[in-house]
């Protein structure tokens, strides 16, 4: 067994198959992070030394992924003395997310019964979004 | 620095009747810590040893950090070279060739060389010779880093390596680089390592190179289109064909784009990097600009 | 540059430094005791008659000690091999060329250390060696001839120090792996050593050749260099050395009494009016011959060390 004790606030995966570029991987797992409470308020980020030799990639992803965070306000940097959560991201509120997760397992459950398999499911989600995102930036 | 930190004109090298490396013209901008790809024998190590000044050109010309390579110490102070097969005297310790170093360099950060390999755990007072493969790339890195230079060629560094080992170089690598004020250029076979470490991209092959881009730039104006059988000539101006795959009912083509694909009946996709390399790899002996190669897979009805 | 061809050949300086301090307490231990030998015999010899045998009779026991002395022939051989050709073979054998010569250290300063420290070596140890040996000798000299170790004493060993670590230096320079480097420096040291030693050094000078008596006190030059010997006739003419017996006189042709012994023939030619003419060097030629072969082989070093510089500067590393 190994075992590594980091000095950093928290630690960072990236997986090289998803697609998904490795800053964006690195911007959604710090919103996650707040988002569960691991990061609160005021909490300082990895500084981009400490991600980057915990995954031996390129400063300037991790560069790319903390301007990014700050563009959407999540987080501050401060010149010389490291990056900080400054807000929580974006999302309804505790109630609307459980009325909502209601409303999902009812279509799932009438899906089921009309012989859509989870694949079929999946695809459908995965579609559904991309051609609404499409919808709203024409 | 603002100039390009390579920059080189129809270099070529020959030895005897064959040439190693020819007609090659490149720029890589300062700041980039660059992959260097392209199979055995493309012509990479003959590429940096070019550069550095170990060789000289048979065709040509080459310029690194502004100027001609040479053997003057200016020129050696500010580059960092690691060769295949990690070149260290055999029967001194690592703290012995970081002693040395002091002697050979003007600029040598020997505390900083000492402490990176302590933190690694890499045994400091036994010949080289008996410690594993990874520890002593890592030496030879930490020597390299220690001279603080501008620019850093590394051949093959991680190629004789094991997982954890590679993981580890170029770990320590990534970090010099966030340091500031060091380009980076280092060669390999293999892929997959270098694209979380690299943002630009160097792809030779049959001693020529193919691509020279930011790798961000690359994956952007890379597409991989399918769609119903058509000939491939009769594509859309503007897109240059790398690599294309008929079939009986389809056509699947991986194309270079400066703007967005129009056409509605192709079916598009993101490519990662070692598929776009691939593709250029399969035109053995074209060289940039040359852009097609095409496979006919006959699907028995 | 110092630091590092001190820390990279340090183990064999010290071998060195040992071997030599162990010759020279063997040479010492023994030369004096020659010396002493040499002396007592000079001041007895006059009351036994037998001053003019003394080379016959001294130093008969001695002889794993001259074999080591002997041995001493093959020092500057040794440097060639172990200093001069590994020098840049193993560098590039090894592929350290390629860190040594990407710090921050021109490839000519690289050279000129290297080359700079090995010559200067083997030219120490070559003298230390050669005092030595000289020193050494100064019985045998006086008895028989410094020419008949020519090789070993005088100043000629350090050129050929010099000569062989030069050599190693440039056949390691072209050839670039260590084993064959070695193989080839032997080769062309000895095949160079001989052609001039044998065949080239008898005709520095022109030799002197005179007609001597064949016994009596002064039957040959003494102290010099011997290249040929022959008979001449009691009518002057010169008789070659491949002379037959049967052109001797009769009475010479018959064996010896009892008792006549080994000198029976000479005196028996030279009651008949034989002579013998002898072809030879000098003894007093012995320093310009050491400074013409040293000369010839510094000359030679010279234009070896060039060499390697220029085909090692002017090529892809």
């Amino acid at each position: 067994m190994t075992s590594e004790l980091l000095p950093q606030s928290v630690t960072f995966h990236l997986r090289s198959d998803s697609g998904v570029p490795a800053y964006l991987q690195l911007v959604q797992q710090v919103r996650q992070a707040v988002r569960m409470g691991v990061l609160e308020i005021g909490d300082q980020l990895p500084t981009v030394k400490e991600v980057v030799a915990e995954l031996a990639i390129n400063p300037n992803t991790v560069q790319k992924a903390y301007r990014e965070l700050e563009h959407e306000g999540l987080v501050v940097g401060r010149q010389g003395v490291g990056t900080f959560v400054a807000r929580r991201p974006n999302g309804p509120p505790p109630g609307t997310q459980v009325r909502l997760a209601r409303g999902l397992h009812k279509w799932v459950q009438s899906a089921r019964a009309e012989g859509m398999d989870d694949e079929a499911m999946e695809a459908l989600l995965r579609e559904t979004l991309r051609g609404t995102t499409a919808v709203e930036v024409a | 620095m603002t100039g390009p930190s390579i920059e080189t004109s129809g270099l070529g090298k020959q030895y005897g009747q064959l040439w190693a490396l020819q007609d090659c013209s490149l720029q890589v901008p300062p700041g980039r810590v660059t992959a260097l790809l392209g199979p055995n024998g493309a012509g990479k190590t003959t590429l940096l040893r070019l550069l550095v000044g170990l060789a000289s050109p048979s065709a040509g010309s080459a310029r690194v950090l502004g100027r001609a390579p040479d053997s003057s110490e200016e020129f050696l102070a500010d580059i960092g070279y690691l060769a295949q097969d990690v070149p260290l005297y055999r029967r001194l310790s690592a703290d012995d060739h970081i002693g040395l170093g002091a002697h050979l360099n003007k600029r040598w950060d020997a505390e900083g060389a000492r402490d990176r390999l302590s933190r690694l755990h890499v045994p400091m007072d036994r010949p080289v010779a008996t410690l594993s493969g990874g520890q002593r790339a890592q030496v030879a890195l930490g020597l390299v880093l220690a001279k603080r230079p501008r620019l850093l060629l590394l051949d093959e560094p991680v190629a004789a390596l094991d997982p954890l080992a590679r993981r580890e170089f170029l770990s320590a690598l990534s970090e010099a680089v966030t340091d500031g004020g060091v380009s980076v250029i280092l060669s390999s076979h293999l892929v997959h390592d270098l694209e979380r470490v690299c943002d630009h991209v160097i792809l030779m092959s049959a001693s020529r190179v193919q691509l020279c881009a930011d790798i961000d730039d690359v994956l952007a104006s890379h597409r991989m289109l399918l769609g119903p059988r058509r000939p491939v000539d009769a594509v859309e101006p503007g897109l240059t064909v790398i690599s294309a795959t008929q079939t009986q009912r389809q056509t699947r083509l991986l194309v270079r784009t400066a703007g967005p694909v129009l056409d509605p009946s192709w079916e598009q996709d993101e490519v990662g990097l070692e598929d776009v390399i691939l593709a250029y790899m399969g035109n053995e002996g074209a060289g940039i600009g040359a852009e097609r190669t095409h496979r006919h897979l006959e699907v028995a009805p | 540059m110092n630091h590092l061809v001190w820390r990279l050949h340090r183990n064999q300086a010290y071998l060195a430094v040992a071997a030599l301090a162990a010759l020279t307490v063997i040479l010492v231990i023994t030369g004096i005791t020659m010396a002493d030998d040499y002396r007592n015999a000079l001041a007895n010899c006059a009351a036994t008659q037998s001053c003019g045998d003394l080379g016959g009779i001294l130093f008969r026991g001695d002889g794993a000690i001259m074999d080591l002395v002997d041995f001493t022939l093959f020092v500057p051989l040794l440097f060639g091999l172990f200093w001069g050709a590994p020098l840049l073979a193993k560098e590039f054998e090894d592929g350290t060329h390629n860190l040594a010569w990407t710090q921050g250290v021109s490839r000519w300063r690289w050279m000129r250390a290297n080359i700079g420290w090995s010559l200067l070596a083997a030219a120490v140890w070559g003298a230390a060696l050669a005092a030595l040996v000289s020193w050494w000798r100064y019985p045998e000299n006086a008895l028989s001839s410094r020419f008949n170790a020519f090789d070993v004493q005088g100043i000629v060993p350090v050129a050929y120090a010099l000569f062989a670590v030069a050599l190693g230096i440039a056949v390691g320079s072209v050839i670039r792996r260590v084993l064959p480097s070695l193989a080839v420096t032997l080769a062309i040291f000895v095949a160079i050593r001989v052609a001039i030693g044998v065949y080239l050094r008898p005709h520095y000078m022109a030799p002197v050749t005179k007609v001597f008596p064949l016994l009596g006190n002064d039957t040959g030059p003494s102290g010099s260099w011997v290249l040929s010997q022959g008979l001449v006739s009691p009518t002057g003419k010169s008789l070659g050395p491949g002379i037959a017996f049967s052109q001797f006189p009769a009475a010479c042709q018959a064996a010896p009494p009892p008792g006549g012994g080994k000198s029976f023939l000479g005196q028996c030619l030279a009651s008949h009016g034989f002579r013998q003419t002898i072809t030879y060097q000098p003894a007093n030629r012995f320093w310009a011959f050491q400074g013409l072969e040293a000369a010839i082989f510094v000359v030679l070093a010279a234009a070896l060390v060039g060499f390697a510089i220029w085909w090692v500067l002017g090529r892809d590393a």
